[in-house]
């Protein structure tokens, strides 16, 4: 069983001026793990049997090897950067397009895609839903609990109402926050961070980042008063 | 080559590609400009057990007729318990209300609503569709943008038209900025509480189009329970 992870480097956006980085384009910020990711990376590691692997991918610039260094010392089997200059820039959807673009071409028997809450894309959580749409697959938003016997199955919260669904092979999952257990990091790790770019996933440049967006910020309000 | 451009045989017409069009006419008649009209809004149906249509959808309904002056496409999903709504959302803006009805659909499956939704959109071909950010709203459209190859702006905090294009005030980080999506539907979810539920607008009359949802997506939900 293999299962993938969304990691996003950075969630903390207030420490990004989004008035010079526009849609998104956070090549001079900070490095982090951001807490979603981390608690949706441990999710996976806790589920993970000896026969399973655990995939971290992350789009963005090289600053975001960090993380998947991180997530590879604390148990994750293998970790794809996709980065390329063409990403910069992108939106939500062609995000979306980048990575299944990914999952499509190389790691396309996996069972379970995770993602931290408010993944990914400004914390507007669209991600995890375009990703499924792309992959034509199931989606399960607002999960607080997720086992595996005999199949997935997620309880999701939708704040009145509380269920729990069984999911098919193939479902993108979206978590809701949680406590974070701290993982401790291997010392040695023989494994290294896999950077893909535009090429390797097969993309043409107006299918990815500021070119392949749908949306654009024209400007921001305190500018457009002034 | 000086190829006509207002006949099909692309320039390899007798006439030797001269247009024979009255001046004026091609720039008037552009024919690739888009022919989306309309603007299609979701009305979710609360459902922590009181009956009636969110608010936010209803802020988003009468923000939406307020900036848009064109024809407003409803959709509700619900079964018949539904049609004592259908004055007030006439009255809010709505001229045509697309009613899913569906007995499965009465419980919330984000693959088939979106499926149903986005076979509306076809069917209307419409400039902007809308919904309320609510916790479903925020799951479904982003799905329906990327099914419909579509871009959105999610939890936005302002509306307004310029033209044919659809200006959203949302948040980055600390700063709002203005954003606009890239060719049509131009879609957004808007925050709970950024707009106000306005008075009557029209009479409560207008077209109720039955819509029967014959498509997949249904979840295998095993169990459910309300909670407050």
């Amino acid at each position: 069983m293999k299962i993938a992870v969304i990691i996003e480097q950075i969630q903390d956006i207030d420490l990004a001026d989004a008035g010079k980085n526009r849609q998104d384009d956070r090549s001079e910020t900070s490095s982090l793990l951001d807490p979603y990711s981390e608690y949706a990376f441990n999710t996976a590691i806790g589920i993970k049997k000896d026969e399973d692997t655990v995939c971290s991918v992350a789009v963005g610039g090289m600053h975001s090897k960090d993380a998947l260094t991180e997530c590879l010392k604390k148990g994750s089997d293998e970790a794809f950067l996709l980065a390329d200059d063409a990403f910069v820039g992108g939106d939500a959807f062609a995000k979306a397009r980048t990575l299944s673009a990914f999952v499509s071409k190389y790691i396309s028997d996996y069972d379970l895609i995770i993602c931290g809450e408010r993944n990914s894309d400004e914390r507007t959580a669209q991600l995890p839903a375009m990703l499924a749409s792309m992959l034509e697959a199931d989606q399960f938003y607002y999960v607080e609990d997720l086992t595996y016997s005999d199949g997935w199955k997620v309880t999701q919260n939708y704040g009145n109402e509380r269920r729990t669904c069984a999911a098919d092979s193939g479902s993108v999952v979206s978590l809701l926050k949680g406590d974070i257990q701290h993982i401790p990091l291997k010392e040695i790790c023989d494994k290294n961070v896999k950077v893909l770019n535009r090429i390797d996933l097969g993309l043409g440049t107006y299918s990815v980042g500021r070119k392949g967006s749908r949306t654009k910020t024209i400007g921001s309000i305190a500018e457009a008063e002034s | 080559m000086n190829q006509c451009q207002s006949c099909p045989s692309g320039g390899t017409c007798e006439e030797g590609g001269e247009c024979r069009l009255p001046p004026g006419m091609l720039s008037k008649y552009d024919l690739n400009a888009s022919v989306a009209e309309g603007l299609m809004i979701w009305l979710e149906v609360r459902n922590d057990g009181s009956f009636g249509i969110e608010n936010s959808s209803l802020e988003t309904l009468c923000k939406a007729a307020e900036i848009y002056e064109g024809r407003i496409f409803g959709v509700v999903f619900g079964d018949t318990e539904l049609k004592p709504m259908y004055e007030k959302i006439f009255s809010l803006g709505v001229d045509t209300l697309y009613h899913v009805k569906d007995k499965r659909l009465k419980e919330y499956h984000p693959e088939a609503y979106c499926n149903a939704l986005k076979a509306i959109a076809e069917r209307i071909n419409p400039l902007i569709i809308l919904a309320g950010a609510t916790l479903r709203g925020s799951e479904v459209l982003p799905r329906l943008a990327a099914s419909i190859n579509s871009g959105m702006i999610a939890d936005c905090t302002g509306l307004s038209m310029e033209g044919t294009a659809l200006k959203i005030e949302h948040s980055i980080g600390k700063e709002s900025v203005i954003s606009e999506c890239i060719g049509s539907p131009q879609m957004a979810t808007a925050r709970p509480g950024s707009f106000k539920i306005s008075k009557a607008k029209k009479d409560g009359t207008g077209t109720v189009i039955y819509w029967q949802y014959r498509g997949e997506g249904f979840k295998r939900i095993l169990s459910a329970e309300r909670i407050s």
